[in-house]
């Protein structure tokens, strides 16, 4: 029965597409479907289906909403064709207009043995905090397991409002991370993926380039930030795993 | 039977043990560095602080070390201190002291207790016995001793002489110069 993860937060910039890379490295072997305006997870090609949405949803929604349910056809064909744990990025602006469509195509998944997590990636941001119960909201419809990982990277959240999300939500943590500037530069580079595959074998390479001791600082603040990313989207991998 | 580990705990695991490697190797490495470092001299010592080997951790190790050297014994600082804290009680004490309001004031003072002491009698007591010549209320010359021992009331002026002071009756004080080797200040 295929379990299908849908990453949500309307609000850019609050770490989705990391939380997205560090499930895709909990679970390496699971397909991704990208809905964003942009491609940005490049280095998961081999086992991506990108489907570009477009930035401005105010456009979409000046266009009638079938215009909208065609731009996610491609998507939701997708997902109803997933075979075993799936993971889907849902771009900024994007999860309150598709997650309705989910919830609408609910009992036909339901028949074709698909079931649905979401996971909210939440920060100290208002817009982001805001967007979470409109998210749980929608997702409550459908899903069978509810995540929000708080990601700390400003701030931490409020523990009231993380508590308001609800019983039936699993919380969890992204620390807020320091990282060396060159570290920084090659986790944007190769993403979590070149740390966990590549980067023993680029020891020697960021040696030459940085000196011996700088190439360990590097290599401690690369594999310590995916090891905390995955452990903050553990909960949500070990649903997905079934 | 236990449950083998699935692939999200195994892949976690590897993640976490990487990490903790990382960490520790950086670690082991810094602790080697810093035990090199800590056997140079201090002066040499600060240039450490520059070593991209050190962890944070280790640089405030290295400072410790310095500091412990470099810092004077305690008592000889406490001692600067206090010598220091004094030189400014006095330096603030003396400041509003030498302001013209309190010196003007205290030098004619000064100069009032001179006159007043240089007008005032003092008592005296001679040491040998002193021939004296006065006038009595007649304009007669009067020549008497004063024996050793005897205590007399004694002005000094401002020429710096002794000056006897005697009550004669109707004819008030007379003065009559007295040799400074011939009294004594009593007590």
């Amino acid at each position: 029965m295929p379990r299908i993860l849908l990453v949500a937060q309307d609000k850019g910039g609050s770490g989705k597409t990391l939380l997205v890379r560090a499930l895709a490295e909990c679970l390496p072997t699971a397909p991704l479907i990208e809905i964003e305006a942009n491609h940005r997870l490049v280095e998961l090609d081999d086992r991506l289906d990108f489907f570009p949405v477009r930035a401005d949803r105010g456009e979409i929604d000046r266009t009638g909403g079938q215009a909208a349910r065609e731009e996610f056809d491609g998507a939701l064909n997708k997902i109803a064709a997933a075979k075993g744990p799936t993971i889907v990025d849902v771009g900024a602006n994007t999860s309150s207009s598709f997650l309705p469509l989910i919830g609408a195509a609910r009992a036909r998944y339901t028949r074709r043995g698909v079931s649905f997590g979401v996971l909210a990636v939440v920060t100290a941001e208002p817009g982001a905090v805001a967007n979470i119960p409109v998210l749980l909201g929608l997702a409550r419809q459908f899903s069978t397991a509810l995540f929000v990982v708080e990601n700390q990277v400003e701030n931490p959240v409020d523990p009231k409002l993380l508590k308001a999300f609800g019983k039936d939500v699993t919380l969890s943590a992204l620390p807020k991370l320091s990282l060396d500037a060159r570290a920084n530069g090659l986790l944007q580079k190769g993403g979590l993926r070149f740390i966990g595959e590549e980067l023993a074998q680029a020891e020697e390479n960021l040696s030459a380039s940085f000196g011996f001791t700088e190439a360990g600082r590097i290599i401690e603040d690369l594999t310590g930030f995916r090891a905390r990313a995955m452990e903050a989207v553990a909960p949500a991998a070990r649903w997905l795993e079934g | 039977m236990a449950r083998p580990p699935t692939v999200v705990e195994t892949r976690l695991k590897v993640a976490q043990d990487d990490a903790r490697g990382a960490t520790e190797r950086v670690r082991r490495i810094s602790a080697a560095r810093l035990s090199e470092i800590r056997r140079l001299p201090p002066s040499e010592r600060i240039a450490g602080f520059d070593d991209p080997a050190l962890t944070p951790e280790d640089k405030a190790a290295l400072r410790r070390s310095i500091k412990k050297e470099l810092v004077r014994p305690r008592w000889r600082a406490h001692l600067r201190r206090s010598r220091l804290r004094g030189t400014r009680l006095m330096a603030g004490l003396l400041r509003p002291v030498l302001s013209l309001e309190v010196t003007l004031p205290a030098a004619m003072f000064v100069v009032w207790l001179f006159i007043a002491w240089s007008h005032s009698a003092h008592i005296a007591i001679l040491t040998r016995s002193v021939p004296i010549r006065m006038l009595d209320e007649y304009g007669n010359s009067i020549d008497a001793a004063l024996p050793s021992g005897r205590r007399i009331i004694v002005r000094v002026g401002w020429d710096g002489v002794y000056r006897l002071r005697h009550w004669i009756p109707k004819n008030g004080y007379e003065t009559v110069a007295i040799p400074d080797d011939a009294i004594e200040w009593a007590p």
